[in-house]
């Protein structure tokens, strides 16, 4: 039987099947939403009720309109959670290697990350207390090196996607159909601030868009995507983030990004996917709409631009963006991922004999 | 960090879906608290609502009897 999990805060309509032969994504996605139906029922029907209720003037009662926030926060904190585990869940499912270290983390109760993924609205500083600097430092190289002895097994010719790389797509797919705007960010500026802010500023706490734009950058610092990364926010990299967005450039990113990714778009079902090829003769699949070429972010946005048009209409779900404003997201997030690739250093392993025009003659190169 | 990466990449799809639906009910479990302390709140304020509408009503009824009998005497 094929229902349909239609939360507003899940996102867009998706079918569910329920029965034996499911696959894992589609149950996950079934799990949340039919969490997410019910916490929703009880919550609006509670919100009827506070609504019915006369003011009374013991000084003892919560006014209605302290009710009312609350039941809101409760609303949002459960979509948030459980729109961040759907979200480590397919992932996971679907990639099960290549996703495995961070999506699990965002999923087990002994991680520290899980904090991050589950309270994305929360005070980050209260969230990283229990660790301390020192150790989310260590962890972070850890990973880092992961990574590293990862990318060398590729290059030794044992390929770690292998089998893999065909159940990325449906991931990549899962990933769009499952939001993590916060619907509350009203702005693309507001989410700019935010991660510029609230990265550098512990006090400060991240919704999940801003999380998310977190997750691209810690995605492309390590040069491992699509992975789900949560969580790899410090203060020594929030103050190199924060003082190279300042001093960046947009001849300076598109000259380095052009450089280390070589790309070319190719179509799939209505999605367009930016391959990235290496110099280990493999092929990596990247998430829409990291790595922009200048062409997809001109204020005209193109219909063929599916894959900013696909991002911006994740996004627009939200923060409502303009075509117009198609090259401010844009241009923060090629800034980003400028900053991010910088600090990965010698670990890329760059095909430079080959550009983006070469591959794709439909790609323009980034002019400076 | 305990997470054991390991183990962790052994995870099969079966595991994600238990691990997931695992999360998933401790967060609908949090949230299915917060909503009944909540819904204590509501309805003490109910009460005290319906307490105050009994107490006019009341309070109506006992002046219109004092205005009757007063008529009667």
């Amino acid at each position: 039987m094929q229902t349909e999990a239609r939360s507003e805060s899940l996102g867009n309509p998706v079918e569910i099947s329920p029965g034996a032969g499911s696959r894992p994504q589609e149950i996950i996605l079934g799990t949340a939403a039919s969490a997410y139906d019910r916490i929703e029922s009880t919550t609006s029907a509670l919100e009827q009720t506070v609504h019915a209720l006369p003011e009374t003037k013991r000084p003892s009662d919560a006014p209605k309109h302290e009710l009312l926030t609350s039941l809101q926060r409760i609303r949002e904190n459960t979509s948030d959670r459980l729109r961040l585990v759907a979200l480590a869940g397919t992932l996971l499912a679907a990639t099960p290697t290549f996703a495995a270290e961070t999506s699990t983390d965002a999923l087990m109760t002994d991680g520290n990350v899980i904090t991050l993924a589950e309270a994305p609205t929360q005070n980050t500083s209260t969230m990283l207390a229990g660790m301390g600097k020192a150790t989310f430092d260590a962890v972070v190289m850890e990973r880092i090196e992961q990574v590293k002895n990862d990318a060398k097994e590729l290059t030794t010719g044992k390929d770690i996607i292998g089998g893999e790389v065909s159940r990325i797509d449906p991931a990549l797919r899962l990933i769009q159909e499952v939001p993590f705007i916060d619907p509350r960010i009203s702005g693309v500026a507001s989410i700019v601030e935010e991660v510029k802010g609230g990265i550098g500023n512990q006090g400060q706490p991240l919704s999940v868009p801003a999380l998310h734009v977190a997750g691209i950058l810690a995605c492309a610092q390590v040069g491992y995507a699509p992975c789900l990364v949560i969580g790899f926010l410090t203060d020594s990299w929030a103050e190199k983030i924060n003082r190279d967005l300042d001093q960046a450039t947009d001849a300076n990113a598109a000259s380095i990004i052009n450089g280390l990714y070589p790309s070319h778009t190719e179509k799939m079902g209505d999605t367009t996917l930016i391959r990235e090829n290496t110099s280990w003769g493999t092929t990596r699949e990247l998430p829409v709409g990291i790595f922009l070429q200048r062409e997809s972010f001109a204020p005209s946005l193109s219909e063929s631009d599916v894959k900013l048009k696909t991002y911006l209409e994740l996004m627009g779900d939200a923060v409502d963006v303009e075509p117009k404003d198609a090259e401010t997201v844009a241009q923060y997030f090629y800034r980003v991922t400028r900053i991010a690739t910088k600090d990965v250093g010698d670990f890329k392993p760059i095909a430079k004999e080959q550009s983006a025009t070469q591959q794709n003659p439909s790609v323009q190169t980034i002019s400076e | 960090m305990t997470t054991d990466s390991s183990a962790t990449q052994k995870l099969t799809p079966k595991e994600v879906v238990s691990l997931v639906e695992k999360r998933t009910h401790e967060i609908e479990r949090v949230a299915e608290q917060e909503l009944a302390a909540l819904t204590a709140s509501v309805a003490e304020k109910q009460h005290h609502a319906d307490y105050a509408r009994i107490t006019a009503i009341q309070d109506e009824l006992l002046d219109d009897n004092g205005a009757s009998n007063e008529n009667t005497l």
